[in-house]
């Protein structure tokens, strides 16, 4: 993950693009411009960090249209949506499926500054999380079956020797794996395992959403 | 009542008078031109003295440059058997005693007697009939006005929409160039980009504003030699609005070789706004359910040039067939039914046709001709 992160400006007028990558450049934020929706959805790659200015307007494919493709394809870069005087129905509609927010041409720099900081942010943290449970699962899918089952056992919050008679082993093994499973886990203590549980749980919960 | 025939006698006594009573002004010349007899109504339409014609050169009455050229007119009649108006009759001016030019419908005949070649010459006057039709132009052009006031009307949130584009950039122009000053070493040259850029959106905006201005008032209301190609990409930039904020898609397929027409511009480009703003107006009431696509084409029809606007719209159903092009006829829901209405006479002053025809499968296509302007070939 060594990509830097830009804004994306999507408009088809070249003079918005233009203009508004010029104020960026004088806050020393990176962006690239496209001038059509299709465009950026082509070059769009899974490891792009960032946010979008999206103008919800644009002939072709609409900056709807992106929003839901790119979630279809599984982007999390955050949308700051551009909208026009009567757009409100749209934006409302756009930040119902996850925008994160929009403003109204003309805007003041510092509105768009201000969101666009806001956005990365969010980004940011969004892609921790996920990095977060993407270790998670990593760890998870390194523990042999036995294992996985004393972990399951343990974050219940079973006594080891509950846990030997449920599983017929001697409490000694359940002993051994459970160091195992620390060790492999990377956890100090019972409370780290119980964070890991947690972690795999609410991805879970995502996935089955 | 039994009438008596009239007989050559009564005629003999009574011609003068049957003359001074017809309300046509009526002439008599000799093969020179000059005047033997002039009716009643030729004094009181040229405000002669009664009488004072006679013995006078009928050229007179003309203005330049047929004044002058008279005397060739005749020689030329007299040589080649030509004739220009002799048994044809046109609309000329006709020049009255106080200078005054009157438009007339000059019709002349001749007369040949044993005593030499005469001719009889019979003065309509058309002050009224050009008055009235004057009335009528003005009328129509007020008209076509009304529904170019009422198009842009229905149009504002699309041109706000379209003038909002230069305004942002301008604006972010303006907030990046204030950063820029306030960087601690100044880039001249980035600083002079940034505002080069702003100036041309502000020149950009006000270009939008003054085509509208002049789509509305068409100050000069006069018929020229138009590449219609051209008048249609005049007005794309509104069509493309209205369509953008419809999320529908305007293409155009414009034949680049076309013959000029003669026309008044704006008012062929309020024709064709009009049908695109209808095409839209069709597929938004369904929808968009049969594709969100106008085109707008053009092409040569034998002696026509025609401009078809196609959409995927409602179509036009056989109960509203008769309707569609009647004043107050509608079905937009807060339409006022003149647009067509209004577009029709438009093509009827140029002296074109405007029609549709439903789509084999969906929507229809409404298009206008105009007559290829003769001698002007391009």
């Amino acid at each position: 993950m060594s990509q830097e992160s830009f804004v994306f400006i999507i408009d088809d007028e070249e003079p918005v693009r233009d203009s508004i990558g010029m104020l960026l450049d004088t806050v020393g934020l990176a962006h690239r411009g496209f001038e059509d929706a299709n465009t950026f959805l082509q070059a769009w790659r899974p490891d792009w960090k960032g946010c979008l200015v999206l103008d919800i307007r644009m002939p072709g494919m609409s900056g709807l249209e992106l929003q839901e493709k790119l979630l279809a394809q599984g982007s999390s870069l955050p949308i700051i949506f551009i909208t026009g005087h009567g757009d409100i129905p749209m934006a409302v509609e756009a930040m119902r499926r996850g925008a994160i927010d929009f403003i109204r041409k003309p805007f003041r720099d510092q509105e768009l500054l201000d969101r666009i900081n806001q956005a990365m942010a969010l980004e940011e943290a969004q892609r921790e999380r996920s990095q977060h449970m993407a270790r998670a699962r990593t760890v998870h899918a390194s523990l042999t079956p036995r294992e996985a089952e004393v972990f399951e056992r343990v974050t219940a919050g079973q006594a080891n020797k509950v846990i030997a008679i449920e599983l017929g082993i001697s409490e000694r093994t359940v002993e051994i794996h459970r160091s195992q499973v620390m060790h492999k886990t990377h956890s100090r203590s019972l409370a780290d395992l119980v964070r890991l549980k947690i972690a795999l749980e609410a991805q879970s919960g995502v996935e089955n959403s | 009542m039994k009438k008596k025939a009239p007989t050559d006698e009564w005629l003999r006594d009574n011609s003068m008078h049957v003359l001074d009573a017809v309300v046509d002004a009526i002439l008599a010349m000799d093969a020179e031109g000059i005047i033997q007899y002039a009716n009643g109504a030729t004094y009181t339409m040229l405000g002669y003295e009664p009488g004072s014609l006679v013995g006078h050169d009928v050229a007179e009455l003309m203005p330049e440059p047929h004044r002058s050229h008279h005397k060739q007119y005749v020689s030329r009649y007299f040589q080649t058997g030509k004739a220009r108006i002799i048994g044809i009759g046109r609309e000329l001016m006709a020049l009255a005693r106080d200078g005054r030019q009157i438009p007339i419908y000059l019709a002349v005949s001749e007369i040949r007697t044993p005593g030499g070649v005469y001719f009889a010459g019979i003065l309509r006057d058309l002050t009224q009939q050009k008055q009235a039709q004057a009335a009528l132009l003005e009328h129509q052009e007020r008209l076509a006005r009304v529904g170019r006031l009422s198009t842009m009307g229905e149009m504002t949130a699309s041109i706000a929409h379209e003038i909002n584009q230069p305004l942002t950039a301008i604006s972010m122009y303006a907030q990046a160039c204030l950063k820029l000053l306030q960087m601690p070493a100044l880039d001249p040259e980035k600083l002079g980009t940034a505002l080069d850029k702003l100036n041309r959106q502000s020149l950009r905006a006000g270009a939008i504003i003054e085509r509208i201005q002049r789509f509305v008032r068409n100050e000069e209301g006069q018929r020229e030699l138009c590449d219609v190609r051209q008048l249609i990409s005049e007005i794309s930039q509104f069509g493309q609005a209205d369509a953008r904020l419809h999320d529908m898609e305007l293409n155009f397929e414009l034949d680049e070789h076309l013959p000029n027409v003669w026309c008044d511009p704006i008012q062929v480009q309020q024709v064709a706004l009009n049908l695109i703003r209808n095409a839209i107006d069709a597929m938004q009431q369904i929808g968009r359910i049969h594709g969100n696509r106008v085109t707008v084409r053009s092409r040569k029809v034998d002696d026509w040039i025609e401009v078809a606007v196609e959409d995927a719209g409602t179509g036009v159903s056989a109960a509203d067939e008769p309707l569609v092009f009647s004043a107050f006829h509608t079905t937009k829901k807060d339409g006022m039914g003149m647009g067509l209405s209004i577009c029709r006479s438009i093509m009827n002053q140029h002296g074109g046709q405007l029609g549709f025809t439903n789509n084999p499968v969906h929507g229809a296509t409404f298009w206008f001709r105009l007559p290829v302007s003769e001698g002007h070939d391009s």
